[in-house]
């Protein structure tokens, strides 16, 4: 059962828009004349969908959208258009309206369009429950040696955090960075073996011997493994590569000071910061970097 | 249709809903007190934003009724008061209020159809 709210000072306008609304099956109708007088039913009832007109005494449509967007997100709100209101309409699109139907096409287009929206508020409601029962996600990348699909990966892995509400936006952002700063390592200092204490003396030299083992043997056939877990609690991220593996002792101490601003080691200092718990395996070619949920 | 009424545009207006236009008319009859109370509040007050809201309401169920020269002088009341100003409102005012009285038979006897 969907409960809409008609908004209008028109009685004719919410008379026409009620009868038609009542055709939809499931659906009960509720009334008010102006936007202060629709936000003061929400006490009552908060509706499933909202169909205002926008010129309206007390508090106007554009305001009411603005209200709406702000205090309760996840209500719909449809405009009724008519001349004279167009600049007011494609405001309140901007500001957060779902959609718009003209006035003089309510008879053809209103129940059609109040359908399409509710169907889509049910769809992203189901949604948001089902994910609530997510237990946990994996996804397996293998990857050449190309950094450029680094950052669609990089959005790919967001979209999985974000679905697990692991983190903030912020928190999200840095991970992201951990998780750049370990596949870069892995492609340019594992896979291609270029040496970051040759980007330290000249970052031209550095830049030209990764296009050029990008292409040699046996650099340009290895991968990059990326297995990312998330789950309500942690996300894992294992990143591996085929290189020969170093000696993660033999790095500067990322955690002192002093070594901030040097080149190499900055990466693993970044990571260790934005992780919660970080290891490498024995060979050194495969980082496990674990975050999990804040609190 | 009595003179100032198109039936045949009113019933496409509802989606072909004679029952519902006949329940439009008859909250038409009900409202219009209300709107010549409005109108007369306002233009007292010389609320040109009031006025312009009210012609708004009219002007959309007039020309969706299909009475069409009382539409157009709602539409033209609206139209003076986004200027902000009062100048030939009043004027256009009565003929709004002429044109309702020329609809208002045809709109009662096609609301008893």
């Amino acid at each position: 059962m969907a409960t809409i709210l008609v908004v209008d000072d028109s009685a004719i306008d919410r008379t026409l828009a009620a009868s038609l609304l009542q055709k939809v099956p499931g659906t009960t109708v509720h009334h008010a004349e102006d936007g202060k007088a629709a936000l003061a039913s929400f006490e009552h009832t908060v509706p499933d969908l909202v169909l205002t007109d926008l010129s309206m005494p007390e508090m106007d449509g554009l305001e009411l959208v603005k209200q709406i967007r702000q205090h309760h997100p996840l209500v719909p709100v449809i405009l009724m258009t008519a001349f004279g209101s167009e600049e007011i309409a494609i405001e309140a699109l901007r500001v957060g309206a779902a959609s718009y139907v003209p006035k003089k096409k309510l008879a053809q287009d209103l129940t059609d369009t109040v359908r399409d929206i509710l169907n889509a508020v049910q769809a992203s409601r189901s949604q948001q429950r089902l994910i609530e029962c997510l237990a946990q996600t994996e996804s397996h990348f293998l990857l050449d040696n190309d950094p450029t699909l680094i950052p669609p990966l990089l959005g790919f892995l967001q979209e999985s955090l974000q679905r697990m509400r692991l983190c903030d936006e912020i928190g999200k952002i840095r991970v992201s960075v951990a998780l750049q700063e370990a596949l870069y390592n892995a492609i340019y200092h594992g896979n291609l073996e270029v040496s970051s204490t040759l980007r330290e003396k000249d970052n031209r030299l550095y830049l030209d011997a990764i296009d050029q083992r990008r292409k040699e043997k046996p650099f340009r056939n290895r991968r990059v493994e990326i297995v990312s877990r998330e789950s309500p609690a942690e996300v894992m991220y294992t990143i591996r590569d085929e290189g020969p593996g170093f000696d993660p002792s033999t790095l500067p101490d990322p955690t002192d000071p002093s070594n901030l601003e040097r080149v190499t080691g900055r990466g693993l200092l970044l990571i260790r910061t934005f992780m919660d718990k970080v290891y490498h395996n024995d060979k050194g070619n495969q980082i496990v970097m674990i975050k999990r949920r804040d609190k | 249709m009595a003179e100032g009424l198109n039936w045949e545009a009113a019933l496409d207006y509802v989606g072909g809903d004679d029952v519902l236009l006949r329940q439009l008319l008859a909250v038409f009859l009900e409202e219009c007190p209300r709107w010549h109370a409005e109108l007369d509040h306002y233009l007292a007050a010389g609320n040109t934003d009031g006025i312009r809201r009210t012609a708004h309401k009219l002007k959309g169920a007039l020309l969706n009724l299909g009475a069409a020269e009382a539409g157009a002088a709602a539409l033209r009341i609206e139209a003076l008061c986004r200027t902000g100003t009062l100048d030939g409102v009043e004027t256009m005012v009565a003929t709004l209020r002429s044109e309702l009285d020329r609809v208002l038979p045809a709109v009662r006897q096609a609301a008893q159809r």
